[in-house]
């Protein structure tokens, strides 16, 4: 089995640099609005990978006068509808991410973690995979195997004792836990579900598919693309909607927030130069970021998919938060607890991966095309959900697809809905990958 | 130049097709397959006169090998 280790790296410090966030930020809530800083770290994160993504398209361009990339096809993508989200434009696509997934997701984490403690936040982060796989069961129909039950245990097992060890902390400290902390915890477990399950479901044209194939590494601009615009849509709404949840009456932890965000505004260059600020914009948000786009532009994985890394990694972060927020700022953790826990997550991490390696679909699909289609149905199948590789053969079959889904379901609907209607395709015969033999030539 | 070739096994032989397509140099990958073929086996070679001089001198030459289908990839899009 290869595993493309370089960029599982890429992922695995990507968490680590999330993990530090919690430790960062806690100390700025005294001073400094919530707004004030999601507000700062993403509008200069967004104009950074905007400028970033442009920034690459014209070295590109000048290096690689034969592979350009146009930044008019970046920016009409915009309007591409995204058939793998409700078919709504990709402009509004990208503001539902940035605003619900990642807005308001990092809201309800600061109010969780002002309200409550790090360790007790990291709930959030377990809740969120219990969360994700309940969607999975009840959205496709995916198999409850004995892999994904005991990862289920055993991460009900870690919130158990997180809450219990939190509680206990909270006791001693003499600041309990507040009712709305875990009203906040439950809201970032719900909008970070959200962000998980939308983020992959991203559609290219076909013009984006043509580029691709001219230049690999479009999809780095276009990724960077997406996620400054996801950022700056997200933040530039946060504003007219602060002014008007300030308007009602009613006082809230938001209310207050938002307040003290409009106090803020003078000093918003002072604050800006804060190096909590400046961690927060470097190192948790734009390098995590493009580590990201670079493991997912190289993947060469031949068993599990990008995302399927991505999700199982992703428990990293609370394992490593948790350590740190012990080590470097004294959080209450008895270290058997800690053992215990961190145990837990890792045995969790190992089911994920048997239950993500167990449940893949890899296929290699066979078809027999209408004469003079060549030049269209390639292209027109490759941006199907799942397909990864079209080939054009010579031979009995006229093209090969390589396909990999997550589930049996997703590989029933790509045949049925997708490919089956297609009047061009005259044969199509499906072949499974039982296999995949290690070859060192 | 790339090419894919498409194999239906005889019983209990896919171990042996396996090892013996490794064994071949320009053999890039080998996956073993449920479907109307049993194996599929990837090759990579400058020329046509190459694969055929693999293909007749090496490949056709394996025992359980029962029927294969050959097909040259003209042109690869990936996403």
């Amino acid at each position: 089995m290869k595993i493309p280790s370089k960029y599982i790296l890429n992922l695995i410090v990507a968490n680590l640099f999330w993990s530090f966030i919690p430790i960062v930020v806690t100390g700025l809530f005294t001073e400094i609005s919530i707004l004030t800083i999601i507000f700062l770290r993403f509008l200069i994160s967004g104009i950074i990978l905007f400028l970033t993504s442009i920034l690459i398209v014209l070295i590109n361009n000048a290096i690689n006068q034969e592979k350009k990339i146009s930044i008019k096809e970046l920016i009409f993508n915009l309007r591409h509808k995204n058939k793998r989200f409700y078919n709504i434009r990709t402009y509004n696509y990208y503001f539902l991410i940035g605003f619900f997934g990642i807005i308001l997701h990092i809201i309800f984490y600061f109010l969780a973690l002002k309200k409550t403690s790090i360790p007790f936040v990291m709930i959030g982060m377990l809740m969120t995979v219990i969360f994700i796989s309940l969607y999975e069961r009840g959205v496709n129909y995916e198999k409850f195997d004995i892999f994904r039950i005991l990862f289920i245990m055993m991460l009900s097992f870690s919130i158990i004792i997180i809450t219990f060890v939190s509680l206990q902390g909270a006791e001693l400290k003499g600041n309990p836990i507040e009712l709305f902390g875990f009203v906040y915890l439950v809201l970032y477990s719900i909008t970070g579900s959200f962000l998980y399950i939308s983020i992959d479901r991203d559609s290219f044209s076909k013009k984006e598919l043509r580029n691709i194939n001219i230049s690999k590494y479009y999809k780095i601009p276009r990724a960077m693309f997406k996620m400054s615009i996801s950022f700056i849509s997200g933040v530039i709404i946060l504003v007219p909607i602060s002014f008007l949840i300030v308007i009602f009456p009613i006082e809230t932890d938001i209310t207050r927030e938002i307040v003290s965000f409009f106090d803020d505004l003078p000093f918003l260059f002072d604050i800006l130069s804060r190096w909590e600020i400046i961690y927060l914009i470097i190192f948790a948000t734009i390098l995590p970021y493009l580590l990201i786009f670079l493991a997912k532009v190289n993947w060469k994985s031949t068993n599990l998919t990008y995302s399927q890394w991505s999700s199982i990694v992703a428990l990293i972060d609370p394992i490593s938060t948790l350590i740190f927020s012990v080590l470097l700022v004294n959080e209450f953790f008895p270290h058997g607890y800690l053992i215990i826990v961190i145990v837990f997550l890792i045995i969790t991490i190992v089911l994920r991966y048997a239950h993500e390696v167990k449940n893949i679909v890899h296929a290699k699909i066979l078809l027999k095309i209408k004469k003079g289609c060549l030049n269209r149905i390639p292209l027109k199948i490759l941006k199907f959900y799942g397909v990864r590789e079209v080939n054009s053969l010579i031979g009995k079959f006229d093209l090969l697809l390589h396909v990999k889904v997550n589930s049996i379901k997703d590989f029933h609907y790509l045949i049925n809905r997708k490919l089956k209607p297609i009047d061009e395709i005259l044969d199509l015969k499906v072949q499974f990958v039982d296999k995949i033999e290690d070859v060192i030539n | 130049m790339r090419a894919i070739i498409l194999c239906k096994l005889g019983i209990n032989v896919i171990k042996k097709v396996i090892e013996e397509l490794k064994g071949i140099p320009e053999i890039k990958k080998v996956m073993s397959l449920t479907g109307d073929y049993d194996l599929l086996a990837e090759i990579e070679v400058e020329t046509s006169e190459e694969l055929y001089d693999i293909f007749s001198e090496k490949i056709d030459l394996i025992d359980g090998i029962i029927a294969s289908n050959t097909h040259v990839i003209m042109k690869a899009w990936e996403k």
